[in-house]
């Protein structure tokens, strides 16, 4: 009797135990920790450098460590075909998220995971307007699997205009070199239809250059002279972007103020510029991919704004073009770069 | 305690099993008993967070097509901007200020509660990048600010559509979040308190103003991430929903987003009075355990008491069994022991009798030889003589008397007697026994007297030598005991159905002791040795035994110095 009450007893506790342990017992970790796969795409370097390694760095700390436990695949590209083709690779790999940076380079990993049943997550770090570009639906709640933070170079193309008409009282024709229309980059489209109308009420003439490839950035930039123009510009383009260096070098030259974008482009030789700051808006990136990674719908997560807006001046660049900047001007500045 | 210690010895598997099983019982009710509590106290606070957030989204909804519409109005008449304006801030509380805002971030006109401001010293917002979000299309509410009166004023930023595809103005409406307080003061939730965040972690609503003046930020906290960064509604029942709050208290707390801001609300209460609930439920469960386990050992007790007297009776049962079997053991001994003294009194009496015969044959030629000599067949004898032959003649005769009774007593017991009965009256039979004794009564100078009954005596079935000799006996012995000037006296009373025979003495009496003894064989009191030395005990036994015989009863009563009455009785036929 007391044999059969014990064995009862023990087979009930058993029972109880494995029932417990099923439920509450978590779940052993796998031996091998899991690797993750993360495309980034980039339409040319400069900036996008600057906000990838604090991307990543950003990641470290989140616990994604290079040769661990994530691997990065990192495509530098100029052409809308090579940005297709690298989209398409990523695709194929069936990475676990794509990180952008361009609009087109959005654009290509947006169509070529569209095509796929179960979409890659994209998380884009530099998007001048993906309302415009069609990748979300609204802000808040993007949908599809886009997401990320929304770089405003667009609409802060007339902001570089109003610096110039500061720099350069009264000035009457202001240089933007751009994206040819028909090549169809939204960002730049829209920045140039933002600077017709600054210029405009500016009472400024815009002086458009369009540029249809990588390599026609430098022989355009030669035909920006202090004759044509007082100033020079430029919008969200990437394009444009890719081939900075030869508009601020021809900007130095014929000592017109250049107005660019964000503060890696002023540091590079641009006289001032007025946007994000590319090294917090690749930690936002991160931030966000950070959720994707754990499992997070993509489309959920509200596309984020640039925490700062930052008006960085070059204090070499004034000095070789002989201009001296309003000390009320400089009192705005953020970043001052140079003596 | 022993009693305790009893059972832990004698059913410790059990008491531990049975104490398992009740922790197991009690689990199956106690663990959805406690996730129900916690279910309805997150259910209670969900569905105020619920409504709180409702009422927020629907004010933000409403402030944010008042601005809309405003917006409309201004891009189809740009010089009622002021009357619009003054029109927004009266019809929406929640509005401090209405700014119009150029592309370049520059306000062009500013309306307040206490009127128009002219722009001569404007707010410069190009530095705001939500200005940008909003000249793209999309409307913004950007992160409140605490003023230093300890108000949050949010902004809502909304493009005017003057211009489209471009959007060249917006309008930049400054919104009090203070006046939502009464939505989140409104609920009754015990000590507990609702608080909102924006989408930054940083506290913009309490009830208490000292709160918010603080400044603090709680993204450190896991449900918050899990609200305003995951956009997700904390139930309060995860455990990273748990947390202890600045004051030090464990709290119990839901959140949810509230989604047109990406401001989250949360409802926090005391954990020990959210889940109150808990405690009763584990108590009633404790309870019930202990009731169990006191009943269990109550019982097991009882059980054991049980066992004990089980095994005492059963101790008891086998030494009753071995008494039972030694008696059976001692009665077989006793029936052989007594078998035994039966056929040795059956050999006595078989003796007694032979050797009464061989002695009565040659006593009664010594009592025909005294007669013969006494009677002078012999010649005369001398006084001398004659005394000497009288006193043989009497120890003879009683010799022989005594051989009679062992005799009789012989034959009773053998079942020899040899009863012979008639339908007769006892009168003669008692007249003659009475008539024999009166002489030697007379010699005694004992009166003996005799009391017939008062009418004729029915007859009796009886045999008349053998009722002769219970008569003679009795007599015999109230004549022997009883001292000169004495009395015995023999009566016969009619007792309808018997007929009574007494024989009442003045003498000697039994000692009370010996009463017992009087009808058995061979039976002497000491007083009547000590007083009568002649006498063999057989005569009342004899007697008793007559009596019995003829279907009567013969008993005595008497003082010891007093006396006795013998008395038997004798059944009567049915009378005609």
């Amino acid at each position: 009797m007391k044999k059969t009450i014990a064995i009862t007893g023990f087979v009930l506790l058993a029972t109880i135990g494995a029932g417990l342990w099923t439920k509450y017992w978590p779940t052993a970790p796998s031996a091998q920790p899991r690797i993750y796969h993360i495309g980034i795409l980039s339409r040319g370097r400069g900036s996008y450098e600057v906000a990838i390694k604090n991307f990543q760095e950003r990641l470290r700390q989140f616990g994604y460590v290079e040769g661990q436990n994530v691997r990065y695949d990192i495509r530098y590209l100029s052409t809308t075909d090579e940005l297709n083709q690298a989209a398409r690779e990523f695709a194929a790999a069936r990475v676990d998220l794509i990180n952008t940076y361009s609009t087109p380079a959005t654009q290509a990993v947006f169509r070529a995971t569209q095509e796929t049943q179960n979409p890659i997550p994209i998380v884009f770090a530099s998007v001048a307007d993906p309302l415009a570009a069609g990748f979300i639906q609204n802000i808040e709640q993007p949908g599809a699997n886009v997401t990320g933070v929304i770089s405003l170079s667009t609409e802060l193309t007339a902001k570089r205009i109003e610096l110039l008409t500061r720099i350069v009282p009264g000035i009457k024709k202001i240089a933007m070199p751009h994206t040819a229309e028909e090549l169809q980059d939204v960002a730049a489209n829209k920045s140039v239809a933002v600077a017709k109308k600054a210029a405009e009420d500016a009472g400024a003439e815009l002086v458009l250059f369009p540029v249809r490839t990588k390599e026609e950035n430098a022989s355009t930039s030669a035909r920006i002279s202090a004759r044509r123009a007082q100033g020079i510009i430029v919008g969200g383009d990437s394009l444009i972007w890719s081939g900075l260096d030869s508009y601020i070098q021809q900007a130095i030259r014929e000592k017109l103020p250049f107005a660019a974008f964000d503060t890696d482009q002023v540091r590079r030789g641009a006289l001032v510029g007025f946007g994000p700051d590319y090294t917090i808006m690749g930690e936002q990136a991160a931030a966000i991919s950070h959720q994707v990674l754990q499992g997070r719908n993509a489309g959920a997560i509200p596309v984020e704004t640039p925490r700062k807006l930052l008006l960085t001046v070059n204090l070499d660049t004034a000095r070789a073009i002989g201009l001296t900047f309003d000390p009320e001007f400089l009192k705005e500045a953020d970043v001052v770069i140079g003596k | 305690m022993n009693h305790f210690r009893t059972i832990l010895a004698r059913q410790g598997i059990l008491f531990v099993l049975i104490v398992l099983g009740l922790i197991a019982i009690n689990a199956a009710w106690v663990i959805p008993g406690l996730r129900n509590t916690r279910a309805t106290a997150s259910i209670f606070a969900l569905t105020i967070a619920e409504r709180i957030q409702s009422e927020i989204n629907t004010s933000l909804a409403g402030a944010l097509n008042e601005v809309s519409g405003a917006a409309e109005e201004i891009a189809e008449e740009p010089k009622r901007d002021k009357l619009i304006f003054r029109n927004l801030l009266r019809n929406h509380p929640l509005f401090t200020s209405i700014a119009l805002v150029s592309r370049n971030g520059k306000e062009l006109m500013r309306i307040d509660r206490s009127g128009l401001r002219e722009p001569d010293a404007p707010t410069d917002h190009s530095r705001n990048a939500s200005l940008y979000l909003a000249l793209q299309g999309t409307p913004v509410f950007t992160s409140p600010v605490i003023t230093s009166g300890g108000e949050a004023r949010a902004t809502l930023i909304f493009p005017v559509p003057n211009s489209e595809p471009l959007f060249d103005q917006v309008i930049i409406a400054e919104l009090n979040v203070q006046n939502l307080l009464s939505i989140i003061r409104s609920p009754r939730i015990g000590q507990g308190h609702v608080y909102i965040l924006d989408r930054g972690g940083a506290q913009i609503l309490h009830p208490d103003l000292g709160e918010i003046m603080k400044h603090q930020n709680f993204s450190a906290r896991a449900i918050v991430t899990k609200v305003l960064v995951n956009g997700a509604v904390a139930n309060g029942l995860a455990p990273e929903d748990r947390y202890v709050n600045e004051t030090g208290e464990d709290t119990f707390t839901i959140g949810m987003p509230i989604p047109i801001v990406g401001w989250g609300v949360f409802v926090e209460q005391q954990r020990s009075q959210a889940l109150a609930g808990q405690r009763q439920t584990l108590a009633l469960a404790i309870g019930t355990s202990l009731l169990a386990i006191i009943v269990f050992l109550v019982i097991a007790r009882n059980t054991i008491r049980l066992q004990e007297l089980t095994e005492t009776q059963t101790r008891l049962l086998i030494e009753n069994d071995q008494s039972a079997k030694m008696l059976v053991r001692r009665d077989i001994e006793l029936s052989g022991a007594n078998a035994r003294l039966l056929e040795l009194d059956r050999t006595k009496s078989e003796f007694v009798s032979v050797a009464a015969h061989q002695l009565r044959t040659p006593l009664t030629a010594l009592r025909w030889s005294y007669h013969a000599l006494l009677d002078g067949d012999m010649g005369p004898l001398a006084e001398e003589q004659k005394k000497i032959m009288q006193d043989g003649l009497r120890a003879t005769l009683q010799m022989i008397t005594l051989i009679n009774d062992l005799l009789n007593v012989a034959r009773i017991e053998e079942g020899r007697f040899g009863f012979t009965y008639t339908l007769q009256s006892l009168e003669p039979i008692i007249a003659s026994s009475f008539h024999r004794f009166e002489k030697i009564a007379r010699e005694k100078a004992v009166a003996l007297v005799f009391q017939p009954a008062a009418a004729k005596l029915p007859p009796l079935l009886l045999d008349a030598e053998k009722m002769g000799i219970v008569i003679d006996n009795l007599l015999d012995n109230a004549l022997k005991y009883t001292l000169p000037g004495g009395s015995v006296t023999l009566r016969v009373t009619d007792e309808k159905t018997r007929i009574r025979v007494e024989v009442e003495d003045t003498g000697i009496g039994i000692p009370k002791d010996q009463m017992r003894h009087i009808f058995s064989k061979f039976f002497r009191t000491t007083n009547a040795t000590l007083f009568q030395t002649s006498g063999n005990g057989l005569g009342l036994y004899l007697a008793k035994n007559i009596v019995e015989t003829h279907g009567g009863d013969m008993i005595v009563q008497s003082a010891e110095g007093k006396g006795s009455v013998f008395s038997f009785t004798l059944p009567v036929k049915e009378r005609s």
